[in-house]
């Protein structure tokens, strides 16, 4: 199959969303345990 | 140097059959090589399952069903045996079903593969052996120095890993004859292409294992001293390659499975293959996540490591895991799957088990073990994790939810077109993916969240009970961890399921009739 050929793969595309949020969540939220042990005092 | 091919008239006849399911023409000493390894994974599998069950039921507090020294027992076998010993033989059935099946081919020298079995089950059985008798070589996965093992522990280990290199030496001079016969013209297929990057991982990886194990093996004979962060240092050169080796063939397995249930193909297969060298160039340097806290390795070596080189190893995986199921996509839509953006996958072959574990293995791998890995991989996020049960939480996703549940689903079409044989129960065999993905998946969940209130891993009680300086918990620790124990128990359901359904299949499945 070539690279140049049409194809709709919108699902795909809704699931990679989903999934770089989902990332960005699991970021935040380890950040903030992160946060509740730094600095340190 | 560019291999000359014989014509194919030429090349030597070998004894063989078609395959009446792929069309593939299947080399008979092949097929009992790949049969034998691939029964001897389960094994192990059985064999390692029941201990995590042990360990699953000595962490839930409510349980707490082992003394110290038989859960060192069990955690140290359950390691061996799901991390090292089931995989690796799935794996060499996987490189010889690969070298030799998908190419047409013959497997080349089958005496060295069967050299290759005996040394590997060998050594397997010695180092079980060992854990079981002798109480100081109850020394986990990682057998840090300064725990001593019996020296014969370590022998178990070594002559196993020696077995793995012949094993892929035979691998890839079948890949090699097989050119040079004319088996095939042009590049080997992508699932092959995978499982030679998955080859060329593993010999990295048996170099650190020689580099790592063999001074072990000598330092517990006295021979020599062993610097605790050196073998640290060795350790993980073949600790986490070692996984990085499935995470190639199961990368290698999923374009096999998205083939084989919905037709798909490659997107754009010079990406792919461009992903799998990323994981020969930058895999093995991110295991340098494991010394992150290891204050003998300078900041820069870390700093590359594990930003640079497994920030470029993640993106080979997610080139992977967004073109496969692009590819799937693209492939039932045209099968008229086209309404909406998700007809194609609410109407998917949901009940075929090696779709069902495709998407799970897929799912689970990236969405859990991946992030976490990444999150994980961060210098100052490491440090709030280390040896807290977040860690195993990590690497159950991507080994087991990612790992063992393709090698599952890919069990389905092996069995009929190796073994010859019809899957017997095939309404549990469609159940069987979504029983251990649910099993994973709250298992992962106790776990994760039990490290977050700050379980500790290896140890059979959590609490430290006894300990001479007391340390205070959350009060939400326990639920978490009985929240692991049901997910263990699900997921050891599923996996006994699986098992008994290979067992029978080979047993008494029906026999498929082969073309002459």
């Amino acid at each position: 199959m070539s690279s140049h050929e049409e194809h709709d793969t919108r699902g795909t595309m809704v699931l990679v969303l989903v999934f770089l949020a989902w990332f960005a969540f699991l970021w935040l939220l380890n950040m903030g345990m992160l946060l509740q042990v730094w600095p340190v005092k | 140097m560019a291999a000359t091919a014989l014509p194919l008239a030429r090349a030597p006849e070998f004894e063989s059959r078609i395959c009446s399911i792929t069309g593939f023409r299947v080399h008979l000493a092949a097929e009992k090589l790949i049969l034998v390894n691939a029964v001897t994974a389960v094994v192990f599998l059985l064999l390692g399952g029941l201990m995590a069950l042990l360990v699953a039921l000595t962490r839930w507090p409510a349980i707490k069903l082992l003394p110290a020294d038989w859960f060192y027992y069990a955690l140290t076998a359950h390691g061996l045996d799901m991390l090292i010993f089931w995989i690796i033989f799935f794996e060499v059935a996987g490189l010889y079903l690969g070298g030799a099946v998908v190419l047409n081919a013959r497997l080349v020298t089958p005496p060295v593969g069967w050299l290759a079995y005996a040394l590997m089950l060998g050594g397997a059985v010695l180092a079980n052996v060992m854990i079981f008798v002798d109480p100081s070589s109850r020394t986990m996965f990682t057998s840090y120095v300064p725990l001593k093992a019996s020296p014969l522990y370590y022998l178990g280990i070594v002559i196993f890993a020696v077995g793995a290199i012949l094993a892929v030496v035979a691998f890839f001079a079948t890949v090699f004859v097989a050119k040079y016969e004319g088996r095939y013209s042009g590049s080997v297929p992508l699932a092959v292409f995978g499982l030679v990057v998955a080859g060329i991982i593993a010999a990295v990886t048996l170099v650190g294992g020689a580099l790592t194990f063999i001074p072990a093996l000598f330092w517990s004979l006295d021979l020599m001293p062993l610097d605790p962060e050196v073998y640290r240092v060795n350790f993980w050169s073949i600790g986490h390659p070692s996984q990085q080796i499935n995470l190639a063939a199961m990368v290698s397995i999923w374009y096999i499975l998205a083939t084989l249930t919905v037709g798909a193909k490659p997107l754009n297969e010079k990406l792919s293959r461009f992903a799998f060298l990323l994981y020969i160039l930058f895999i093995n340097l991110g295991s340098v996540h494991h010394l992150l806290v290891d204050a003998g390795v300078s900041i820069p070596f870390k700093i590359f490591n594990t930003s640079y080189a497994m920030y470029l190893a993640a993106m080979g995986s997610m080139i992977h895991a967004f073109s496969i199921p692009g590819a799937v996509e693209v492939a039932l839509r045209k099968k008229g799957f086209t309404s909406g953006v998700f007809e194609w996958l609410r109407r998917a072959p949901w009940a075929e088990p090696g779709f069902s574990s495709l998407i799970f293995s897929m799912f689970i791998f990236g969405f859990v073990g991946g992030t976490t890995g990444v999150l994980m991989g961060h210098e100052q996020i490491n440090i709030i994790n280390h040896n807290n049960l977040r860690i195993p939480a990590h690497f159950h996703a991507t080994v087991v939810g990612g790992t063992t549940l393709a090698f599952m689903g890919f069990t389905y079409y092996v069995l009929p077109i190796i073994a010859r044989r019809e899957i017997v129960g095939k309404k549990w065999a469609s159940w069987q993916p979504f029983i251990y993905a649910i099993g994973m998946l709250v298992m992962i969940a106790g776990m994760m969240q039990a490290g977050a209130y700050g379980a500790p891993r290896r140890v059979p009680d959590s609490t430290y009970a006894g300990a001479p300086i007391g340390v205070e918990f959350s009060p939400l620790m326990d639920p978490m961890l009985a929240v692991m124990g049901v997910g263990a128990l699900i997921a050891v359901t599923g996996g006994l399921i699986y098992i008994l359904i290979a067992v029978l299949t080979l047993l008494v499945g029906k026999k498929i009739e082969a073309k002459a």
